[in-house]
């Protein structure tokens, strides 16, 4: 009897001590991590070297360009300079929203649903927020849209869009219901994105807002009527001021 | 009598054991069985991933040069002619407002790290992730607030910015990102900070609703990289009636 309580006992402390062993181990510190961590890493480690490749291509690109515009200088007949001046000059036209566009695209109706309420839903349910149109804008800049704007107004890289009561401020200017959002890009493309299955337009519909999107051969879109001006944000390495 | 202690004894210590066994198996059952990784490994692919992005810096740093040459000379070979002179200096203005050159100034960061895990949930489901939303409001509430440029994680906001979800991560500029989430903003940094931290607003319903942890510091001098990206357009033409052409 007496033994087999001497056996109990020692069992019992190679387990304690095995115990405390592990504890020590790991130091407090973590020794295990989530394979998320890892696959985050992997993908982003993909994805930089994707875009070290993109931005190399562009190295290659302009060292062609240098070429040709030192090539330019003994030659009076060409003029690559006077071209890619141009080319540039309308490129970030586009992009700052600064001259009028057309091309073909979208049309997208937002509005307020019309159906009646079940008992005790919220009314908001069948309201456009102003996030609704920050994930459409989002969806059809995802989508590769060039252009887009809302009830009239460019949407450019300072635009914001926030509701103010029963009314939208976009660009500073106040707009209310219902919504015409236009974009230049490819046409079938953004409206598969936006009415598939997960697509916003299809949730949106799901709520019991309106929402139509019609493909156009030919949208203009009016230039930013804005003027944007940095006061706090200075080009990196010029600092005469 | 003697005889029953000993069975007892042993009966308790069995039963001390069989709890501390139960405690740490449920206490891994949360996580993914098989699926844990040394941390040591994680470290490796850490360094790599910096190793990527010190040589996409370098590669943009070389083609940031490239594109300097490029501009010296349109400038020398169209110093004579004014309307060549004029679209020149209306290129930069607008390179600089479309986030094609880093810039600085003061404002501020916005850090948003996912809540910390408990056993049950492992950090397998970020939250932020699942909520890119709430970046996109962010990134609208800090424009509303007049932030001049921003970038998250370092990829410049553009107009042609998207934010969208793409299998486990968030695409920013087509570029896969992680948690934690660094948010910059050069503009008024007082007027960001106050506008982001009203009750009822972004920070707070990051903090409230998703348990997310948020943090806003200010910086005197901020750098923020420029876009990277291509830049093309392939259906929108500029509409050209009284302009120039």
């Amino acid at each position: 009897m007496n033994k087999r309580n001497v056996s109990a006992f020692a069992v019992a402390l190679v387990i304690g001590i095995m115990f405390v062993v592990q504890a020590r181990a790991s130091g407090g510190e973590k020794i295990y991590t989530s394979r998320k961590a890892v696959t985050d890493c992997e993908t982003m480690i993909a994805s930089e070297q994707a875009t070290t490749e993109n931005i190399k291509e562009q190295i290659k690109e302009a060292e062609l360009l240098l070429a040709e515009y030192e090539n330019d200088k003994f030659n009076e007949e060409e003029n690559v300079v006077e071209s890619n001046i141009r080319d540039e000059w309308t490129k970030y036209s586009i992009l700052a929203g600064a001259c009028d566009v057309k091309g073909p695209g979208v049309e997208i109706t937002v509005d307020d649903g019309k159906r009646d309420l079940y008992a005790g839903e919220d009314i908001n349910n069948l309201l456009v927020h102003d996030i609704d149109i920050l994930m459409i804008i989002n969806e059809l800049k995802h989508s590769g849209a060039e252009a887009i704007s809302v009830n009239g107004q460019r949407i450019v890289d300072s635009t914001s869009i926030n509701c103010s009561g029963w009314t939208v401020r976009i660009n500073g200017q106040t707009y209310a219901r219902p919504f015409v959002i236009k974009a230049i890009g490819n046409g079938r493309r953004m409206v598969a994105n936006l009415l598939s299955e997960n697509g916003y337009g299809t949730s949106l519909r799901e709520w019991g807002v309106i929402f139509t999107v019609e493909i156009a051969d030919e949208i203009e879109i009016a230039a930013y009527s804005g003027s944007e001006n940095f006061v706090y944000a200075k080009e990196k390495g010029e600092e005469k001021e | 009598m003697k005889k029953y202690i000993g069975i007892a004894v042993s009966g308790l210590l069995a039963i001390a054991v069989g709890m501390v066994l139960a405690v740490q198996m449920s206490s891994t059952a949360g996580s993914d069985q098989g699926g844990l990784v040394p941390y040591s490994k994680l470290k490796d692919y850490e360094v790599a991933l910096s190793e990527a992005r010190n040589e996409k810096e370098d590669a943009l740093e070389e083609l940031t040069l490239l594109q300097e040459r490029l501009q010296t000379i349109e400038r020398e070979m169209s110093a004579e002619d004014a309307v060549l002179d004029g679209l020149l200096s209306e290129t930069e203005k607008y390179r600089l407002i479309t986030g094609a050159v880093d810039v600085h100034g003061p404002g501020i960061i916005i850090t948003i790290k996912d809540p910390v895990v408990t056993d049950e949930y492992q950090d397998d489901i970020s939250i932020i992730t699942y909520h890119y939303e709430e970046l996109l409001s962010l990134v609208n509430k800090l424009k509303e607030a007049g932030a001049e440029a921003i970038s998250i994680n370092d990829h410049r906001i553009v107009q042609t910015t998207e934010i969208s979800l793409a299998g486990q991560n968030i695409n920013i500029n087509g570029s896969a990102t992680a948690p934690p989430y660094y948010i910059k903003a050069i503009g008024n940094p007082t007027t960001m900070e106050n506008a982001i931290s009203i009750r009822g607003g972004i920070v707070e319903t990051l903090k409230k609703n998703y348990n997310l942890t948020v943090d806003i510091s200010t910086d005197e001098d901020l750098v923020i990289p420029r876009y990277n990206g291509v830049i093309t357009f392939r259906y929108a033409k500029p509409v050209t009636e009284s302009e120039e052409e």
